[in-house]
């Protein structure tokens, strides 16, 4: 088995965000960044190994997007929602706050 | 040659100075003043810089005890581009002033550092346009420009060797170049920004509870409060605990800064921010953390523990992340390392990093407006780097000033609200003063800013700092109530009033929904000036659309010069009295209704004079030039309507029962018992007033204060 980490990051203030992956919805809850930390809050996700696709969603800002990775082990995307849009950064290894 | 030796061996100028006004009025000033133009301290950038702090310092004479001192921060300025011509006996430092914020005429320094003997004072003169040069006699204060003390407690599960950090920049082959060999501390990183940290030993906390497995923010908050040993001391100052901690409630945070506004929010009363912060030594980055490091990884530990621990203790200095400034690229203790490698590519950050904060981070900490670096001054992520809030250009005093205090106050200034206000809800404090001494002390009965002796700051929910400024300014002579020695169990040590601060001269003050901070500084006897602390309240947002309708009535002059006057009858405020009356009508049972009711009906209730024309009626608008001027009655008073008013007020309050209700309670019934006694009903007027001690005493009020009320009621209609 395999485990995908939504790491919601910078630029949220309470947005509803909504994960789906491979078509069904794995996460559905509001963001708000803690500042100090550029973090909301992260999520983990266990799936099986091999490629999946991830749907991020965030209704207020019509933002939808879809990340397609292939896990083996950890994967951890973070998300970080700026005025241009959403950023998405892919890493083997864990993201870290401070 | 010679010439260039000889100017090598000039000894550095650069660092601290410290000392107090000597041009007149002497001695009531002090100023800090931090020289940043050569290089004093090993590999910390010089940032051709120079800014001062001044204090006012104010003496209080208590006979029979030494004279008082207290110091009170007033701003702070920088000098950005000084100028600096150096002789052989002398440095002399020019440039244009620029005060972080307020209003001020244009101004100017002139600095003479003397280089013989060593240790001699500097001079600094002030020159403001307009007004005398200030003269300050400065005694050099070391090479760093700050110094902070850092009390570092250690959670007994992660109790051992390394618990400070400590790393060879030359370890790791991934570094700059140009980068200088040197093995880095927290207080030798923070020495090259300029600081000088240090560190005291806090002790240990046993965190072997078995249910106990990681720490929030609320727990870190806590901790802080039952260990710091400097956090029950007044506030702002220069000290900062961390803590050494096993594993934070998220296992991807390394480290946190836990002291900031979401905390604060879980509080009732307002606090100070960015006391302390912690680091989790069980976080991922620390596996291989040892004693001393020999392999790559153990290094890469021995990394990440110093950077956690200086980028920790940068949010305390008010240091926002390099991302949340724009400067993603900065190679900087604030940056995140993943940030930057995303940009820059794999292993980048490291490359890249010369172990130091930014230059805009730099300026902030050492030449920075005080109130927004020192440790429980602004709130974390205000005025970091533009340094005051936005609008705060037209203060009339700096964000943060007036509010730190050093030294023992003779008496204690506080500011109480209740936490939340309904939209249109009329908005009043209580300003309270304490005896702090143990001998009487006389303070001013008015408390209030009508008379001068009290002036209340409001920030905005935009983050506007405002001055209230009321409608009336009253000139009397100085009353003054005597305070008992403190702690007097009658409570005789306390004086306080309540002050109206809905509308005042330049408006509505509370006519947005959102957060707002009050503070309030009181100008006692002689030169006493004593800063409160700050209460934060909530205007709500409008509940029904009607209400929100209301307001375009209410949020008018006529309204609210009407609700400041306590009721009017004058034809010039008819509309706004209209507006008032609706709405204490309409909105019977919110405190919005009641509160507008309360204000505004002794003002119905009395009578009320205007100035006319002699054979003139009142109601005529046909005066002549000729005709002489009278003072002459409009009104004996509107006695149904004003209780009405009262009884609306007087029935919410009692339903919606609530400690915060008990003053206004009391104040709308004496205002009853006074229309019944003007109308003669006696025996009314006594029972409303016997019934309000029945409705106090069951809702736990002081026993004397009931009494009061009692002995008034008694003598009605016998004075």
């Amino acid at each position: 088995m395999a485990h995908i980490h939504i790491h919601l990051q910078e630029g949220f203030s309470g947005e509803e965000v909504r994960v789906a992956i491979d078509g069904e919805e794995r996460m559905s809850r509001e963001a708000r960044t803690k500042r100090v930390l550029s973090l909301a809050f992260h999520e983990e996700f266990e799936v099986s190994d091999g490629p999946h696709s991830v749907q991020v969603a965030i209704p207020s800002r019509r933002i939808e997007k879809q990340i397609d990775v292939d896990a083996h082990g950890d994967v951890h995307i973070g998300l970080g929602l700026r005025e241009d849009g959403l950023r998405v950064h892919v890493r083997d290894s864990a993201f870290g706050y401070g | 040659m010679a010439k260039e030796t000889a100017k090598k061996k000039a000894a550095a100028i650069s660092g601290a100075y410290r000392g107090l006004l000597t041009s007149a009025p002497a001695g009531t000033q002090r100023l800090d003043l931090r020289v940043d133009v050569d290089s004093r301290i090993a590999e910390a950038m010089v940032l051709q810089q120079v800014s001062g702090d001044i204090f006012r310092i104010d003496t209080m004479v208590v006979p029979g005890q030494p004279p008082m001192e207290t110091e009170v921060y007033q701003e702070s300025w920088i000098i950005e581009q000084p100028k600096v011509k150096a002789t052989a006996k002398t440095v002399a430092i020019t440039g244009s002033i620029r005060f972080w914020s307020g209003e001020h005429p244009n101004s100017t320094a002139k600095i003479i550092i003397p280089l013989t003997p060593k240790g001699a004072a500097a001079e600094v003169t002030l020159i403001y346009q307009s007004l005398p040069p200030r003269t300050f006699s400065c005694l050099p204060a070391g090479e760093f420009f700050r110094s902070v003390r850092l009390e570092v407690a250690v959670c007994k599960s992660v109790a051992k060797e390394p618990m400070l950090p400590l790393y060879g920049t030359h370890s790791l082959p991934q570094r700059p170049e140009s980068l200088t060999k040197r093995d880095l501390t927290l207080d030798r990183a923070y020495g090259e920004a300029g600081v000088e940290l240090v560190l005291h030993d806090g002790g240990v906390i046993d965190d072997a509870a078995p249910e106990f497995a990681s720490w929030t923010d609320a727990e870190l908050h806590n901790a802080m409060e039952q260990h710091f040993s400097r956090f029950k001391e007044r506030w702002p100052r220069w000290d900062l605990w961390g803590l050494l901690a096993s594993r934070y409630e998220d296992p991807f945070v390394g480290g946190v800064m836990f002291d900031y506004a979401s905390v604060e929010d879980e509080m009732s009363e307002v606090s100070s921010q960015r006391q302390g912060f912690a680091v989790f030594r069980n976080h991922e980055w620390f596996k291989n953390l040892v004693p001393v490091p020999a392999t790559e990884a153990e290094f890469e530990s021995a990394r990440r523990f110093l950077w956690t621990f200086t980028h920790e203790a940068g949010h305390a200095f008010n240091l926002m992340h390099s991302f949340d400034k724009s400067r993603e690229d900065a190679r900087s203790w604030m940056n995140y390392v993943e940030y930057y490698d995303e940009r820059n590519g794999n292993g980048a950050f490291w490359r890249d990093f010369g172990f130091s904060f930014d230059d805009e981070e730099l300026r902030h900490i050492r030449h920075g407006n005080r109130a927004a670096v020192i440790m429980g001054g602004e709130a974390w992520s205000t005025g970091t780097h533009a340094e005051s809030p936005r609008g705060s250009d037209r203060n009339r005093v700096p964000p943060g000033a007036l509010s730190s205090v050093a030294g023992d106050l003779p008496i204690e200034v506080l500011v109480r609200a209740q936490p939340y206000f309904e939209f249109l809800e009329p908005v009043s404090i209580e300003i309270r003063t304490r005896n702090l001494l143990p001998i009487p002390v006389s303070v001013s009965t008015s408390l209030h800013p009508e008379f001068g002796s009290v002036t209340v700051y409001i920030r905005r929910p935009d983050g506007r700092i405002v001055e209230y400024m009321p409608i009336n300014c009253k000139l009397a002579e100085a009353k003054t109530i005597t305070l008992s020695p403190a702690g007097a169990a009658d409570s005789s040590d306390r004086h306080s009033r309540s002050v109206f601060l809905s509308y005042g001269r330049f408006g509505f003050y509370f006519d947005e929904p959102g957060q707002y901070y009050i503070r309030a500084l009181y100008h006692g006897l002689g030169n006493v000036l004593v800063p409160s602390n700050v209460t934060r309240v909530r205007v709500g947002h409008p509940k029904t659309e009607r209400c929100d309708r209301m307001a375009q009535d209410y949020f008018s002059d006529e309204s609210g010069t009407a609700l400041y006057l306590g009721g009017s009858h004058s034809s010039f405020l008819a509309k706004g009295m209209n507006t008032l009356m609706a709405l204490a009508e309409e909105q019977s049972d919110t405190l919005a209704g009641a509160k507008t009711a309360a204000r505004i009906a002794r003002g119905v209730g009395m009578p009320f004079h205007d100035v006319g024309y002699r054979g003139v009626d009142a109601e005529s608008e046909s005066a002549s030039p000729e005709t002489e001027t009278i003072v002459r009655r409009v009104t004996s008073g509107d006695t149904p309507q004003a209780m009405k008013l009262a009884a609306i007020a007087v029935e919410t309050f009692k339903k919606l029962s609530s400690p915060a209700l008990n003053i206004p309670l009391e104040r709308i019934v004496r205002t009853r018992a006074d229309l019944l006694l003007r109308t003669g009903d006696v025996e009314a007027a006594r029972d409303e007033l016997h019934d309000l001690a029945g409705t106090l005493t069951a809702a736990g009020v002081k026993p004397s204060v009931v009494a009061k009320i009692e002995d008034d009621a008694d003598k009605c209609g016998k004075m």
